[in-house]
């Protein structure tokens, strides 16, 4: 085989450019899930930050001790907990394959949250409940995590659902997160007629988008996108809570009822072509995607499916 | 420092925010990826794309990117043949940065500049999990301990996979002596 080194270009300086440019940011492009139930996620994607040490509640599995895995998942709760919550009790930690009920246990006294993250090793469909809360739909790969409002008594059963074989790893943890603030009169607003347009969707991102420069952590990048807005923010912006406070606020709601309204819009479309879309609940970016094959535009399918 | 022990530790670096640790391990891996991209991808320019969606890819998932005795360069090959099989699909996640990057130079036949083009055509129509290991094993030349390692599957299953994978690419080759082949179905869909 030949060893000649393709030679570097602008196209490569452009490139190196941005990679450096996004790790010195330290920020991750991001989309939020939509959650259809109101006990909804209050932190989505985050960052690692650093290791826990204490106790854990290590379940066996079926895969033994994933330690690297498990590590991950573990680095993911405690940045989306960061320095605005607190880790309570004691944390489960599991690592296995297939389907699986995992219980927390009782929650301490001032807990209100659960941390969960799961580091999927293999990229497969991976459905994850918490109590009623669906915190992972769809597919699953690298390592992601949220908190989920402990409200029900069955919030501390956490089921995982597999169709196949692929391997996981899970690490969860009561918290206790301060109260966060209702929507603005401006996103309540917005959400009045039960409906979201494009241009509501716009202006409580832009709302959502000063609130965060207002705290200090200004959006990192925001691409042009049609149909929806992917975004950084830094570590310290979700550590720190504003970025929890920001979106509860101005966004979450707006944010949510767009999204679900994308989903169903291309699954109608989807439907009509003659595809299955993806299970309820995949990302907006992979439902996005299915639209590609069959050359249809998001505006096509909303005129068609009304 | 070893060259291997200087991507765990730039990438460490990286993570917490050294931005120019990331540019390093772009600089030491960026034409090992073009390469192997190259003899995957019918087109040159795709070969570009690969390149920037496997070090996004590595970013994306810079918490559960793994190391083969210190050496991001096993994941970053595997993840440009995971890319190069799908390009349409991972191309979507980077549309943005994709299009805001200068064009790619005009890359001349490359198959051929390679002078290997029934080796590359056959390879190109190996199920993805065989694309794997011949990549690792043969053109990049770790041992099966360490490919087993960097796709995460058991010593057995690499062996295997590499003796099949042997077998096909000698059949298409022979066969290339005499008629151009088309993909096959399985080569197609199969993942």
């Amino acid at each position: 085989m030949s060893t000649e080194t393709p030679r570097s270009s602008r196209r490569d300086a452009e490139l190196r450019r941005t990679l450096v440019a996004v790790a010195r940011a330290n920020t991750n492009l991001r989309v939020r899930p939509a959650t259809r139930t109101v006990v909804a996620a209050i932190a989505a994607f985050a960052l690692a930050g650093a290791l826990s040490g204490g106790a854990v509640s290590a379940i066996a599995g079926t895969l033994g001790n994933q330690s690297s895995e498990i590590d991950s998942a573990r680095s993911m709760v405690q940045s989306v907990v960061g320095t605005h919550g607190q880790l309570l009790g004691t944390p489960l930690s599991y690592s296995g394959q297939g389907s699986t009920v995992l219980d927390l246990g009782s929650a301490p006294a001032t807990a209100n949250g659960i941390a969960i993250a799961v580091d999927c090793i293999d990229r497969a469909p991976l459905f994850v409940t918490v109590g009623s809360a669906d915190v992972s739909a769809g597919d699953c790969e690298g390592t992601s995590g949220q908190e989920v409002v402990a409200s029900a008594a069955d919030k501390h059963l956490i089921k995982i659902t597999s169709p196949g074989s692929n391997r996981y790893a899970v690490y969860a943890s009561w918290v206790k997160e301060p109260p966060l603030p209702g929507p603005s009169a401006a996103q309540t607003a917005a959400l009045s007629d039960g409906k979201v347009t494009r241009a509501e969707y716009l202006a409580a991102f832009n709302r959502y988008a000063g609130c965060m420069t207002a705290a200090g952590y200004p959006l990192q990048a925001v691409p042009d996108d049609y149909v929806y807005y992917p975004y950084a923010i830094t570590d310290n912006a979700v550590s720190s809570g504003a970025d929890a406070r920001c979106y509860a606020s101005e966004f979450k709601q707006v944010d949510s009822t767009w999204q679900i309204y994308v989903q169903d819009t291309v699954a109608a479309c989807l439907v009509a072509g003659g595809v299955s879309p993806l299970p309820s609940g995949t990302s907006i970016v992979d439902l996005l995607e299915q639209l590609l094959p069959s050359h249809l535009t998001f505006d096509q399918c909303a005129a068609a499916h009304q | 420092m070893s060259p291997l022990a200087n991507d765990s530790v730039d990438w460490a670096l990286a993570v917490a925010g050294d931005g120019e640790a990331f540019g390093r391990i772009f600089d030491r891996h960026r034409a090992r990826v073009l390469r192997h991209s190259l003899r995957l991808v019918v087109a040159g320019g795709d070969a570009e794309d690969v390149v920037a969606i496997v070090f996004m890819e590595a970013w994306r998932k810079r918490h559960s990117l793994r190391f083969v005795d210190g050496s991001a360069l096993p994941w970053l090959i595997v993840t440009a043949t995971n890319v190069s099989h799908n390009l349409a699909r991972s191309s979507r996640r980077y549309e943005r940065l994709l299009m805001k990057l200068p064009d790619a130079e005009p890359v001349a036949d490359h198959a051929a500049s390679f002078g290997e083009d029934d080796a590359l055509s056959a390879l190109r129509t190996l199920p993805l999990r065989d694309q794997q290991v011949v990549t690792l094993c043969i053109i990049e030349g770790m041992s099966e301990k360490e490919t087993a390692s960097a796709l995460k599957i058991p010593p057995g299953t690499v062996k295997s996979r590499l003796s099949r994978a042997k077998a096909r690419l000698a059949t298409q080759i022979h066969r290339a002596d005499h008629v151009a082949l088309p993909l096959s179905k399985e080569a197609a869909h199969e993942y």
